[in-house]
């Protein structure tokens, strides 16, 4: 791996993607996610400590601590032990790395639920998943059930396998062609701002896989056109959206593992964004979406992307850049670019495989997306057991985009069941 | 679990409210009724109050002294030493209490205020002016202050060994403001320079001393922080 050093003085470069998050990260935009599992019993805070204590070696790209260097930020071994806490009431606030041990992911329990919030410069979703897989996993162990892993969790006993911690943007990185889409600027959602320092609002709602799937298949598309095709039709049926110009925009997170082979735990997604002017009858808007997702999906496209995102770390003029001038301009190109051209984000973190002998432990996973000052909504979707749950994160008081979200699938016929963080008042 | 008519959706909640349409929800079973997420508290927060409050009554500490020291000019300028004791307060203040901010960069924040202070005492308050209105905060005060600290450097690295990866970089830079004095006694040609050759030789010492015993964590650490 780029960087690293075996030993306690192990070190490495951020990845292409994690080096805009140190800069993102203010009082507003916190660039944590979070991860949750509800379990079918309540959490043993004690066990969980320990499980989290006793993956430390299986993931070494994990438990580290983010530094600045003159040029880049990077991150080194953490000889500190991570402290597991009781959930707070904010959700996806800042990391505070001082009180956390320096650790960019922090556990917290709260009744059933074990969340993992992590810092976007550590891991993405899959990598965030794939850990708290093996937290549940050591944290059964050490309940005492018998569990056996069928090849489907990362375990305390495994030795870490150099791929799981590689940066994938470099290896993956081609000399050839480089180009961006380019994306027309957005409308954005209005409403009355949260004060985000003190946490997002969620609304979290479940839905039968099965059902959900079939609606989607009668559609002729995938759960995630499906879903990201409803929530563009949601947005747009606003009265505000119909007095707007602007397109719908929503930004739609790749995972690159599949598509370049890749095994890594640390951050290796790119995005599209899918775009809808006008009102357009739902069925319109899944046909219009399909043909968005094959040219964002297109494997060429992904990878002009990332030649162009990875030629610009690489430039030599732009490395010899001190960091606290880079960070000024990361934030400069992304506040007035990047946050104009999205309206909001879809993120499938697909059907969570659990060997049988956890499966029936688990009640479901679900996934809040961050929040920054500028975007108002964040969709996570993941599916586990048959459920699937849908997480609405949001900056503003108004709950409107999810009423009409909500609403929509549940006069499809789908039965729903919804929590909230009751932020909205 | 309670339901919404109105969106026709289940609720898992303890409210009695839906948090979509805000609309009374129909009393369901209570059974898996628990609360989905920690009570919600507004933070109570001071802080703002009290750095608003601090700058009034600073800024008007610091106008009442420069307009008593225009007053009863005496021809020297002792309103500007009250003004760099209000600035590093708040600095010190402002240091100290960040939690991102390492103790490396603290302790050197620290050095490099306090020596600024002392040639603003030296110059606006206490002046010889003999050769230079600085003469003995440089020979005495900068050595004395840069040693100090790099003495409170070694003590942290010799008591806890694992803070040497995260002073060695600020110990080196505490070497390198302890030949400051001589360079500047030097090209000013002030005397007396003895209290700067002292400091400018323990600080050679220090930097010997890191070579022989951690030349491998400095290495480490320069490929570290200034990798491009």
């Amino acid at each position: 791996m780029d960087g690293l050093q075996i030993g306690n003085s192990r070190w490495y470069k951020l990845d292409n993607a994690a080096h805009i998050y140190p800069a993102m990260r203010n009082a507003s935009d916190s660039c944590v996610f979070r991860i949750a599992a509800n379990l079918d019993h309540v959490i043993d805070p004690e066990c969980l400590q320990r499980a989290v204590v006793d993956l430390k070696p299986r993931f070494p790209s994990m438990y580290v601590r983010l530094k600045s260097g003159l040029f880049w930020n990077y991150c080194e071994y953490n000889e500190k032990n991570p402290v597991v806490r009781p959930e707070p009431p904010y959700v996806n606030h800042n990391i505070d790395s001082h009180e956390n041990n320096n650790y960019l992911f922090t556990f917290y329990y709260y009744n059933r639920r074990i969340s993992m919030e992590a810092f976007h410069s550590l891991c993405d979703g899959y990598g965030a998943m794939e850990m708290l897989k093996a937290i549940l996993f050591r944290y059964f162990e050490l309940k005492g059930h018998k569990m056996e892993n069928n090849g489907l969790v990362m375990t305390a006993s495994q030795t870490p396998d150099p791929r799981e911690i590689e940066d994938s943007f470099i290896k993956n990185y081609t000399s050839s062609k480089r180009e961006r889409a380019t994306v027309k600027r957005a409308y954005h959602i209005r409403g009355s701002r949260l004060v985000l320092r003190e946490g997002i609002g969620v609304i979290t709602g479940r839905v039968q896989t099965s059902a959900l799937l079939s609606l989607a298949k009668k559609c002729g598309a995938t759960l995630t056109q499906y879903l990201a095709a409803a929530l563009t039709f949601c947005i747009s049926s606003t009265e505000d959206a119909k007095k707007s110009d602007k397109p719908v925009n929503i930004c739609v997170p790749v995972n690159m593992r599949k598509i370049c082979d890749s095994q890594t735990l640390r951050n290796f997604t790119l995005f599209f964004y899918t775009s809808a002017e006008g009102r357009m009858e739902f069925s319109e808007l899944v046909e219009t979406l399909k043909t968005q997702f094959e040219t964002g999906l297109n494997k060429a496209n992904l990878q002009r992307t990332l030649n162009a995102n990875v030629a610009m770390e690489r430039n030599l003029g732009l490395r010899m850049v001190p960091l606290f001038i880079k960070n000024a301009g990361i934030r400069v190109v992304l506040s007035n670019l990047d946050n104009k051209i999205k309206t909001a984000t879809i993120s499938n973190l697909g059907q969570v495989a659990l060997p049988p002998s956890m499966s029936g432990m688990v009640r479901d996973f679900s996934v809040h997306l961050p929040m920054g000052s500028k975007s108002t909504h964040g969709v996570g979707v993941i599916s586990c057991g048959g459920v699937t749950t849908i997480s609405f994160s949001r900056s503003i008081y108004e709950t409107d985009i999810e009423k009409l979200f909500f609403t929509f699938l549940s006069g499809e016929g789908l039965d729903i069941s919804i929590q909230s963080n009751f932020r909205e008042g | 679990m309670k339901k919404c008519l109105r969106c026709n959706i289940s609720v898992s909640t303890k409210t009695d409210r839906c948090p979509l349409c805000h609309g009374i929800l129909s009393q369901g079973d209570h059974s898996e009724a628990e609360q989905s997420y920690p009570m919600f508290k507004q933070r109570k927060s001071r802080k703002q109050v009290f750095l608003i409050a601090g700058s009034i009554v600073s800024a008007a500490l610091v106008a009442t002294t420069i307009a008593l020291n225009a007053l009863t000019w005496n021809g020297k300028l002792w309103s500007a030493v009250f003004a760099a004791f209000v600035l590093y307060a708040w600095g010190l203040g402002w240091i100290t209490l960040k939690k991102e901010l390492s103790l490396g960069m603290k302790l050197s924040a620290h050095a490099v205020a306090i020596a600024l202070l002392l040639i603003d005492v030296n110059a606006f308050a206490f002046s010889q002016e003999t050769v230079s209105h600085i003469t003995w905060s440089v020979s005495y005060g900068m050595p004395i202050v840069f040693v100090s600290f790099l003495v409170v450097a070694n003590i942290l690295v010799v008591a806890k060994r694992h803070m040497l990866r995260d002073i060695l970089l600020y110990q080196l830079a505490f070497c390198a403001a302890a030949f400051m004095p001589l360079i500047l006694m030097i090209s000013i040609a002030m005397e007396p320079i003895q209290p700067s050759i002292a400091a400018a030789f323990f600080s050679y010492l220090n930097v010997m001393g890191l070579i022989v015993f951690a030349n491998r964590t400095i290495a480490s650490e320069f490929g570290r922080k200034f990798h491009i």
